[in-house]
């Protein structure tokens, strides 16, 4: 559910942004969004498309990169890739809670015309 | 407070314009593609809890963040945590719910202050509205704050408040899976309650599974089991937050 308000902190952001900067619409905005953010990206769609109506950010497209979960093992003291809950360094076997990515909710660029 | 909180002025750092200036900035990057700083979408949460942080570390108040799914026994837990960290130390509580002041009306009869925070809709608590709860406790006379999060398993997770120690109760009723069903929430958790343990024989609760299973999904989580209702393991529960007090109160402590 708290997507909404996620999507409308993408929009003050990129709005202010849009101050700045000379144009009238944005064409794309890059994010990455990480398995474990807690932002499901469907419902980030839908609600930025809802919010940015009427705004120079309506029909922007919004490229969205996932970033995987990765944890750090230090057995091996490498980092390793793995899906929510099953945190074992699959050379060790080793349980790690040392997360590297898959946190991530940022707004990284976007293309403005 | 409200003053570096800045909530009476525009939340996404919006430039309201308002006011005649001229605009006399570097044109040289429109149109065309903007860096974005790779800045994250809950900075402005982030920044306010940051905030709350260093208030509470000046106050020397250790702060604990509670969830879990709605009727796990949140409340019941806190009702006599409060009860019998009351007799020590001073506590408080702010509680979040959709609607009703039921839940602050139940633990201010623990015989500590608790503010309400009627969400509507939102289904957590944010940074912003814990730093306006405050207004509403007497932080001069605090040594802990329990902040009873909206009943959820996804969105608190999302969320920091400024606490110290966030803590997701499990109960019995609610089958030993939860911790893979939910593995976000459970992943942050630095302390996870088992409550409700005695209703565990009624409803074939599978305590060694459910241990088994938390230890995968909450790695870095401490382990309690108590029961609300007849106070089984509430004791230990108490101690360990004294600990983390003392040891806030030490480490801060401006003498």
């Amino acid at each position: 559910m708290h997507e909404f308000g996620v999507a409308q902190g993408l929009l003050n952001v990129v709005l202010a942004k849009m101050a700045e900067n000379a144009g009238s619409r944005i064409v794309w905005i890059k994010l990455e969004i990480g398995v474990l953010s807690g932002v499901e990206e469907e419902a980030l769609r839908f609600a930025f498309t809802a919010l940015a109506e009427g705004s120079p950010a309506q029909n922007t497209e919004l490229r969205v990169e996932k970033i995987p979960l990765r944890c750090y093992c230090s057995v091996c003291d490498s980092v390793f890739e793995c899906r929510p809950f099953a945190y074992r360094c699959p050379s060790c076997g080793m349980a790690s809670h040392d997360v590297r990515t898959g946190k991530e909710m940022n707004v990284v660029a976007m293309e403005i015309t | 407070m409200c003053d570096t909180c800045g909530c009476n002025i525009d939340h996404g750092h919006g430039h309201a314009h308002n006011h005649p200036h001229e605009h006399d900035h570097n044109h040289d990057q429109a149109p065309g593609n903007v860096d974005m700083g790779r800045q994250s979408l809950l900075n402005l949460n982030d920044r306010l809890a940051g905030d709350n942080r260093r208030l509470f570390r000046d106050k020397g108040i250790t702060v604990i963040n509670v969830v879990s799914s709605p009727g796990a026994g949140k409340t019941a837990l806190l009702e006599k945590t409060m009860r019998e960290l009351g007799r020590d130390l001073k506590v408080a509580a702010i509680v979040g719910d959709l609607a009703t002041n039921h839940d602050a009306d139940r633990l201010r009869a623990s015989g500590a202050p608790a503010h309400q925070i009627t969400t509507g809709s939102a289904c957590h608590l944010d940074a912003h509205m814990v730093h306006h709860a405050l207004y509403h406790l007497d932080l001069e006379a605090l040594d802990l704050l329990f902040i009873e999060n909206v009943g959820n398993l996804v969105c608190p997770a999302s969320f920091d408040l400024g606490e110290d120690l966030f803590v997701v109760l499990l109960a019995t009723t609610e089958g030993e899976d939860k911790p893979l069903k939910y593995p976000v929430i459970f992943l942050k958790a630095d302390a996870v309650i088992v409550n409700k343990t005695d209703l565990a024989t009624a409803v074939d609760f599978d305590r060694t599974t459910a241990l088994a299973h938390l230890a995968e999904a909450a790695p870095k989580a401490r382990i309690f089991e108590t029961s609300a209702k007849n106070g089984d393991g509430v004791a230990l529960w108490c101690d360990y937050l004294r600990k983390l007090s003392v040891a806030k109160k030490r480490t801060f402590s401006p003498a």
